[in-house]
């Protein structure tokens, strides 16, 4: 609630921006178009950072590119297919890794952590869209499940996606953002949004396999307001969504002990991602997404500033 | 007031209340877990068992402590006895109804003066509160007092009564006194029977019904060895071929256990005409005879008298007897050579008894038409009709109420002369005949409902028979088995007129020569005689239909007559009168003697009745008292009825225990109550916070 008062204070549009409202809206695109646009209209300064024309490289030729794209001259040196890049095309590729395992079916409010994630997902893809990003999309549980390559057109196809996705099975970091790390072609603006189950050096090792290969990183860390305080009443025993093993518990009794070791784990995470350079949102599914999406344009323009 | 349990044992249910305790406790581990998206840092939290065995929902445990709290209380059935509970029944009071027997045989020794003693005993003893009812009885029972706490009027009531004169039958005692129990609201109902309990005051198979919760005490009285002889018995018998003289033969019987010699005596119409010594042995019967007895003609009053014993009530007899007792039969016949024929008809009849008859034959020759009356039925066996005179003679006789047959045969014409038409039915016709080696039979005879004879005839073999139309007006009694009508009866008048198509005796059948021949003549002679098999004996506490016993005898027509259009007045023996209405011709017989019946205008004895007391009440015979109770009591197990009493005892007791019914309802609000803060529970439980996984 707090952090509704705190949108609503500051930004018009803002009643699109309640997850709960947002949870009603069976479109993606018109729920990101109405929070990147309502958004956008509050900030005094443009998001349109960085823009140019100046070529700046060629590439080898992707299945996908534009064909008008290639440069023949360049091809009838050297018998092979290039494409230019511009300055202004040179943004970075915005890859969404989206967890989908199944911790994240899980909310108490009107959005799980999951349709919060495609909200989010889908306002940062219109963004980027804006930007003349390309955007593409992975989704993972326990390994890559769904692999949207990045391109300038690919708004809808993401769109699409995020739309019909449905969560998995049990989750895992290591092995998925390994194969992820390995797939991408170039330094990409890399997105993770995931509840982050995982111990931090598992979660930082993963996360090294992204780092380690020149891609700028902000990780979003979803969670359930329930998950931060256990307000699980008189709940006698809880069943792991992802294992389905269960295991007694005394809720109020465990409340306290349990809010210290997740306020830990989200501090840890924060001090060794910030370490490494990573970026950490950390967000709970009550909180509008203007508040995320204003965090992130922050990141956004450090990085920007730091690339030049 | 006190507080008690109808089924204390299931009180042991209470040890039920541990389950929801305990389930309260434990009730986590059988919880359904909620889902969660990992136990990652859950399962780093120490567990401590303490911390699951509170006790949670203090209200829903509570709430169903209480509950099962209330189904053990309700089955265990708690109950209030005290006095405003128990209005509708009066504990402190008692109810008796004392039964006393008044049958003669209570005159024998003291057995009066004990009955009477008891009764009083128990009217003395009575508590204020207690009420007492009196039933006498012998065969009937007689309320004599309703239930009532004023002793002076129940002694006044006691002392009243006296023996009577009648027999002993226990049941319809018992079952008065229980009625007037019926209405009584006292926790304690007793019958209390006084009697010397004979074994001929329980008729065979009767057994009382009264209530389970009547107590029933029999007060046997005891029976002295009083020195006590019985006329048990006596028959008439008067033999055919001496007239006005008849035989008396007497039984004797010594009911005391010592040896008696008795004189033993008899008078008729007043006169003692014979008188003897007897010796009877104890406990035995002994018979005696009084032969050759002719007092003359007219009605016979006899006594029979024994000398006085500890019972002199049955020491003495009455009879009536009269030749006029006997059915008067005329056969008619042709005379000369056929006179024969009716011989066998006239020796079938002389042999009937019930009722005896007199029967003379002659040929029309020798009748006037004026001797008619003095015959109750004329029976024409194959001979041809008289004159007209006598014809007319005939129809006055049969308008009178006498029975006319005729029978059929050679001497027979076809068709009646016009002035039989109205006497005679059926229009007789040709001869009929079976042919060489061939025979008819007779289907069946039916002697009218009055007398209930019925006589089967087909062993008769009918070799000719005349044909006989009946008329409108006449009905077919028997048939031959070829269709044609065989016996014919005119309806119409006070008496009856037969046709038989075949004749009497053997020439034209061999029926006379059947034994069947027997009842079936006896059985026409009744039905046409319009006799009445009426009880010619009577005893105390009978009761006579005059005019039935009136027309069983012969020669009380004038008695008939009179009761058409005059009522009859009836001297007892104790020589009170009565009137009897000819509607209403019930006479009670109370009295043991000579009832005289007559005409009220003009005057005159007409009939007498003789009535005598029941002598197997003098048999001291015992009957085992205990025994009956309990055959009693037995009898009124299996098909007690539910009477007011008892309808309210149990309502009484459903009042008292009436708890059970709001510890019930308390409990299935209570289970509502449950119901809805259970759910609330669980909802919390299971959704905290309506959580989506």
């Amino acid at each position: 609630m707090a952090a509704r008062a705190h949108s609503q204070g500051q930004m018009a549009g803002q009643r699109f921006i309640d997850p709960s409202v947002l949870a009603r809206i069976d479109n993606l695109e018109l729920i990101a178009r109405n929070v990147v646009d309502g958004f956008i209209s509050g900030l005094h300064q443009s998001p349109m950072l960085g823009m140019s024309v100046d070529f700046a490289e060629h590439r080898a030729y992707m299945p996908g590119d534009d064909v008008r794209r290639i440069d023949w001259r360049l091809f009838a040196r050297t018998d092979r297919l290039y494409v230019k890049e511009f300055e202004a095309d040179t943004n970075a590729n915005l890859h969404l890794l989206l967890d989908v395992s199944r911790s994240m079916d899980f909310g108490s409010g009107a959005a799980t952590k999951l349709e919060y994630a495609k909200f989010l997902g889908a306002s940062l893809a219109y963004l980027s869209m804006r930007q003349r990003d390309r955007i593409g999309l992975i989704t993972f549980d326990a390994d890559i499940v769904e692999v949207i390559p990045p391109s300038i057109r690919h708004f809808e196809t993401v769109l699409h996606a995020l739309d019909r996705l449905e969560a998995g099975g049990a989750g895992d970091y290591l092995k998925p953002l390994q194969r992820i790390g390995e797939s991408l072609r170039r330094r990409s603006l890399v997105v993770l949004i995931s509840d982050l189950y995982a111990p931090p050096d598992e979660l930082l090792k993963a996360i090294d396999q992204l780092r380690l290969r020149g891609n700028d990183l902000i990780v979003f860390h979803l969670l359930d307001p329930l998950e931060l305080n256990l307000e699980l009443g008189d709940a006698g025993s809880v069943e792991d969504l992802e294992s389905g093993s269960r295991m007694p518990i005394a809720a109020r009794e465990f409340q306290g002990e349990y809010r210290r070791l997740i306020q830990a784990h989200q501090a840890e995470l924060q001090r060794r991602l910030g370490a490494s350079q990573v970026d950490y949102i950390f967000t709970d599914t009550s909180q509008p997404l203007d508040d995320v999406l204003y965090r992130y344009l922050a990141d956004r323009a450090r990085q920007k500033g730091g690339r030049r | 007031m006190s507080f008690g349990w109808v089924n204390p044992l299931y009180l042991s249910g209470l040890l039920l209340l541990a389950l929801p305790v305990l389930i309260h406790l434990v009730q986590r581990q059988q919880t359904q877990g909620v889902k969660f998206p990992s136990l990652m840092f859950l399962s780093r939290i120490e567990w401590r068992q303490k911390q699951r065995l509170q006790i949670r929902h203090w209200l829903l445990l509570l709430l169903r402590c209480l509950l099962l709290l209330l189904v053990v209380l309700a089955f265990a059935r708690p109950f209030f006895s005290g006095a405003g509970a128990l209005a509708a029944l009066d504990l402190e009071r008692s109810d008796s109804i004392i039964v006393i027997d008044r049958s003669y045989s209570m005159r024998i020794a003291d057995h009066w003066r004990q009955a009477r003693d008891f009764a009083l005993q128990q009217v003395d003893a009575k508590r204020p509160q207690d009420r007492i009812g009196v039933v006498m009885f012998d065969l009937e029972a007689e309320v004599a007092s309703d239930l009532s706490d004023n002793a002076d009027n129940l002694r006044r009531v006691i002392d009243r009564q006296t023996p009577g004169l009648k027999g002993t039958r226990l049941r319809g005692a018992i079952e008065q006194a229980a009625r007037l129990l019926a209405g009584s609201n006292a926790q304690h109902r007793r019958i209390l029977l006084v009697s010397d309990f004979q074994a001929g005051a329980r008729r065979a198979g009767e057994l009382p019904l009264i209530d389970q919760d009547i107590e029933l005490i029999a007060h046997s009285l005891r029976l002295a060895d009083s020195a006590n002889a019985t006329i048990s018995a006596f028959a008439i018998t008067a033999p055919e071929d001496a007239n006005d003289e008849f035989t008396l033969d007497v039984e004797l019987t010594n009911h005391s256990a010592q040896a008696m010699t008795q004189r033993l005596g008899l008078s008729l119409n007043g006169r003692i005409v014979a008188e003897r010594e007897l010796s009877l042995a104890p406990g035995a019967v002994t018979t005696t005879g009084f032969a050759g007895l002719s007092p003359g003609a007219g009605l016979v009053r006899g006594i029979l008298s024994l000398g006085d014993d500890g019972l002199a009530l049955d020491n003495r007899a009455y009879f009536t007897w009269s030749r006029q007792q006997q059915i008067p039969v005329l056969i008619v016949d042709d005379g000369g050579a056929r006179a024969n024929r009716g011989v066998y008809l006239e020796n079938a009849l002389r042999l009937s008894r019930r009722p005896a008859v007199r029967v003379e034959r002659r040929p029309w020759s020798a009748l006037q038409p004026a001797q008619l009356s003095r015959w109750a039925v004329i029976i024409v066996n194959d001979a041809s009709l008289p004159g007209e005179a006598m014809i007319a003679a005939l129809q006055n006789f049969v308008d009178a109420g006498g029975g006319l047959l005729v029978a059929l045969g050679e001497a027979t014409q076809a068709g009646w002369p016009a002035v039989a038409d109205a006497l005679l039915p059926g229009i007789p016709g040709r001869r009929v005949d079976a042919g060489p080696g061939a025979r008819f039979r007779i289907a069946g005879f039916d002697a009218g409902g009055d007398s209930g004879d019925a006589v089967n005839l087909a062993p008769a073999s009918v070799f000719s028979y005349r044909e006989l139309r009946p008329g409108a007006n006449d009905r077919v009694l028997a048939s031959f088995d070829d269709g044609g009508a065989a016996l014919v009866e005119r309806l119409g008048g006070k008496g009856k007129a037969l046709v038989l198509a075949t004749t009497l005796d053997p020439r034209w059948n061999d029926l006379a020569l059947q034994p069947v021949f027997l009842p079936f003549a006896h059985a026409t002679l009744r039905y046409l005689a319009g006799y009445d098999a009426y009880p010619r004996q009577f005893e105390v506490g009978d009761i006579v239909y005059v005019m039935r016993y009136a027309r069983a005898l012969a020669g009380a027509d004038a008695i008939i007559a009179a009761a058409d259009d005059a009522s009859l007045t009836i001297e007892t023996p104790s020589g009170s009168e009565l009137r009897l209405e000819r509607d209403a011709d019930l006479l009670p017989i109370d009295e043991a003697g000579f009832y005289q019946v007559h005409r009220a205008t003009p005057a005159g004895v007409e009939v007498t009745l003789a009535a005598n007391i029941d002598p197997t009440e003098a048999n001291p015979e015992p009957l085992d008292a205990a025994a009956y109770l309990a055959q009693v009591r037995a009898a009124t197990l299996p098909a007690k009825p539910a009477t007011a009493l008892t309808r309210r005892r149990d309502a009484d007791h459903e009042q008292r225990q009436r708890l059970w019914q709001l510890a019930l309802a308390a409990a299935l609000a209570l289970m509502l109550a449950e119901a809805f803060f259970a759910n609330r529970a669980v909802l919390k439980r299971y959704r905290p916070d309506g959580v989506k996984a």
